[in-house]
């Protein structure tokens, strides 16, 4: 019996010895490839400052590769008490709609890929959005987006040309999206133990040129073959917002199959 | 692929079924099951906060059902159940989940000592704490561990029992790979000795897949300086639990470790390459727990003592998920499980990575009609600094002849509400409730039973805490056996801080009535009610979720044969 036991004991010890996994250590992505990050996120979402930070964390790390947009739909986004705006839209209302399910704020859907094994659509996990960005960048710039915008101070017009150049031919339902972006507002968050009222949201959607589902380009892309679009846009006057030193214009392009609408190339310029 | 496998099952089921039925004309065995409908009717209300979910929008109408069907003969148990949800909000109160299949299927066969099951396999080890495979349906958790299990039976007295598998995930199942063992027993003292001690043993083991592996690196890769680790494919649990048994008392006590493994922790801080540190992150610890419970009960007196220590015990098939998903064990909640509405309406969800707790419960019989409870409990984290949890509940019951009864009472609760509902900037919400139960019999077959509860708020500087002051009442009618209707309202009387505002910003004191009618045929019941809920915890078997406020008709059914 006591033989058996420490037979019982020795196979333990040994089947209990697993090798160690390694950590990679981080390299930028020597590619074309930009990564689209779409943050639903909320004024009154405690844990959305976390996302936030992520977010712009990964924009840092990737050198602006990863391109990120913030989506202040209904959940969790109605002002705190000491808010001096509502940043809550219809436009983000129905973004909002469009990239659930997700379990909470934050939540963030990376190329618009449904991730396999998850039920959400936009993850709430924001440990993992890092991940997912990573193997976004695996595959090929099938891609290049070129954007040129020219900005009329006096009638606050802002022209846009994005100028799409495909590195392969490319076919199917490709779709382009327009967005502008404001950074740098400053209002109240809530937080997990507090509320800031001075806290300064980054890459707010403000403005999208384009159907929510996109525009169809209604033309194949021929490898090489630069193919342009132009859009324009009036800046509201407002006193404090819409601000065109602080906004930018995002424009991607995703492939549209089925349920899938995997986003293949995105690019960032800023209005100014 | 799995879902294939499901209805090859399903098909088989009812093969064997006619099989069995055939070869064994003289044994026809027990067939038995169950079916349970709901379905939920959103009209949506936005002043209550019941509105921005697809239900509300444009679907309008969920519902979820389970049909059940067991068949047992010659030592052969077999059963299969298909589930269906359609626009249900059972899974995740704030979004919709349509699917439909094949829920659970087993086989069993006890052949003399031993016994064998595969498919989907409910069982836990000593309380729960180191291994549960549990189905608590109002929240749509089914963890059933689906795979292989044998038992092996040496005597009356003594068991052993050995499973592998994976943990079911709705229609599939998660990747890692869960495997356990346990030795349970039984040893009297001798027959005039009224020692007895019921001794068990438990280990539990998880296996990472890649998939998840390389998820955890993705997320590890990304950390910087201290906070980065390395991550693990296996961890390993063990407890060891026992009740002994001495005359009028009863002592149970658990042990129970884990191994270093990942797991997120909310409250831990995170380095980030920009900006000022976050606050939440995956960590990899060791873990543990200590359970007992000290019970004793002679005469009129009962006394139930309860002690509980847990730290770093978060134990997933994946260290990615959070909330109620994927979780392997079951850590007992330390506190009354209430049921009246206001009583139970801040309940602490059990915190496992840290906290220690306290309970006591005293149950009196002064004479044949008056009944006297007390249940004091505590629950703060292992600083003991940051309270989270105290609760003092004091109720008596008056039983008059076989005509009436009353039962009145007093709950005092602290609830660390920013730690329970993530709320920033709130205090511990202090509450007073008085209530009082009052059952008159009319007659053989007719009973009415009110119910008034009204809920003190503590104050948060001008104004009150959370929703402020409630007031609840409630009339059931009963009709044996047939027939019960309950109208009830949960009143707002004085709104407080979060409750909801006018156009002007004005607090609104909101009613939130519900009428219910049921009926029972036979192992029938049928419901239907309309409901105005407001937003708020809720707890069943143990387990709590922050649930958003509901407003609309639910019409249910339930049946088993």
């Amino acid at each position: 019996m006591k033989k058996l036991i420490a037979l019982i004991f020795a196979i333990s010890v040994i089947a209990c010895t697993e090798v160690m996994v390694n950590i990679p250590e981080f390299v930028l992505p020597n590619s074309e490839k930009t990564v689209l990050v779409e943050e639903l996120t909320g004024v009154n979402c405690p844990n959305c400052p976390n996302g936030a930070a992520v977010l712009q964390s990964l924009i840092e790390l990737y050198d602006h590769k990863v391109i990120g947009v913030s989506i202040h739909g209904e959940f969790l986004a109605e002002p705190v008490a000491s808010s001096k705006y509502d940043f809550r839209s219809q436009m983000a209302n129905d973004m909002e709609n469009k990239l659930k399910p997700y379990f909470g704020k934050p939540a963030a859907v990376v190329n618009r890929v449904q991730q396999e094994g998850f039920e959400e659509y936009s993850v709430s996990n924001i440990d993992l959005w890092a991940g997912f960005v990573e193997k976004e960048f695996e595959k090929p710039a099938q891609l290049s987006i070129g954007i040129e915008n020219s900005y009329n101070e006096d009638t606050r017009e802002l022209s846009i040309v994005a100028a799409l150049t495909a590195n392969e031919n490319l076919t199917g339902d490709l779709r382009i999206t327009v967005m502008i972006t404001e950074s740098h507002i400053w209002d109240a968050q809530k937080f997990p133990s507090t509320i800031e009222d001075n806290y300064e949201h980054n890459h707010m959607l403000r403005a999208m040129l384009t159907p929510i589902d996109g525009s169809p380009l209604n033309t194949d892309l021929n490898a090489n073959e630069i193919v342009n679009r132009n859009f324009s846009f009036v800046i509201p006057e407002d006193p404090d917002l819409w601000v065109p030193e602080n906004m930018d214009v995002i424009v991607f392009v995703s492939k549209v199959d089925g349920s899938s609408e995997e986003v293949i190339q995105a690019a960032e310029e800023h209005v100014l | 692929m799995f879902q294939r496998l499901q209805k090859i099952f399903f098909l088989s089921f009812i093969i064997s079924v006619f099989i069995c039925t055939d070869i064994y004309a003289q044994d026809k065995g027990v067939f038995s099951g169950g079916f349970q409908s709901n379905a939920n009717f959103f009209i949506r209300d936005s002043l209550i906060g019941a509105a921005n979910i697809p239900q509300y929008d444009n679907q309008l109408i969920g519902a979820e059902a389970w049909l059940d069907l067991n068949y047992a003969i010659k030592g052969y148990s077999l059963g299969v159940r298909f589930d269906l949800f359609n626009n249900s909000n059972l899974r995740d109160p704030n979004s919709s989940y349509s699917d439909q299949g094949i829920g659970k299927y087993y086989i069993r066969k006890q052949l003399d000592k031993v016994g064998f099951q595969v498919g989907y396999i409910y069982d836990q080890i000593g309380s729960g704490i180191i291994y549960r495979a549990f189905e608590e349906r109002p929240q749509l958790i089914d963890n059933a561990l689906v795979g292989a299990q044998v038992d092996y039976r040496f005597n009356n007295d003594w068991k052993a029992s050995a499973f592998t598998g994976r943990q079911r995930n709705l229609f599939s199942t998660f990747q890692s790979i869960i495997k356990g063992a346990k030795l349970e027993g039984y040893y009297g003292f001798g027959k005039d000795n009224p020692l007895s001690i019921a001794p068990g043993f438990g280990i539990v083991n998880r296996t990472l897949d890649d998939e998840t592996m390389d998820r955890v690196i993705g997320v590890v890769k990304n950390y910087i300086g201290d906070d980065r680790f390395k991550p693990t494919y296996n961890v390993y649990l063990g407890s060891f639990y026992n009740t002994l048994s001495y005359k009028n008392f009863s002592w149970y006590v658990e042990a129970a470790y884990k191994s270093p493994d990942a797991f997120n922790d909310p409250m831990a801080s995170r380095t980030v390459l920009f900006g000022e540190p976050l606050q939440g992150r995956m960590r990899r610890a060791a873990g543990s727990v200590l359970y007992t419970a000290l019970s004793f009960a002679k005469g009129k007196l009962g006394i139930t003592l309860e002690g509980k220590r847990t730290e770093n015990f978060n134990f997933r098939v994946d260290p990615n998920l959070s909330r109620n998903f994927g979780q392997i064990n079951f850590i007992p909640p330390m506190n009354r499980q209430n049921t009246y509405r206001l009583t139970s309406r801040y309940s602490p969800a059990t915190q496992d990575l840290s906290e220690q707790a306290f309970q006591a419960d005293i149950k009196y019989r002064v004479n044949k009609k008056l009944f006297l409870n007390l249940n004091v409990s505590n629950i703060t984290d292992l600083t003991g600094n940051l309270l989270l949890y105290r609760e003092m509940y004091l109720t008596g019951t008056y039983k008059y002849k076989r005509l009436w009864q009353v039962i009145g009472g007093l709950q005092i609760q602290n609830y660390n509400q920013e730690i329970y509902e993530v709320k920033p900037e709130v205090p511990i919400v202090e509450t007073i409730i008085p209530f009082v139960d009052f059952l008159y019999k009319i007659d053989r077959k007719k009973s009415v039973r009110a119910e008034f509860q009204y809920m003190i708020i503590g104050e948060d500087g001008s104004t009150l805490q959370d929703y402020g002051d409630w007031a609840f009442g409630l009339v059931e009618f009963n009709m044996a056996p047939h027939w019960s209707l309950v109208v009830s309202d949960m009143y707002n009387i004085g709104p407080g801080k979060n409750a909801p505002s006018d156009a002007n910003g004005e607090k609104i004191d909101i009613h939130y009535p519900r009428f219910d009618v049921f009926y029972n045929n036979g192992s029938n019941r049928y419901g239907l009610s309309y409901v105005k809920q407001v937003e708020g915890i809720v707890c069943t078997g143990g387990i709590c979720r922050l649930e958003p406020a509901f407003s609309g008709v639910k019409f249910s059914i339930s049946s088993t044969f």
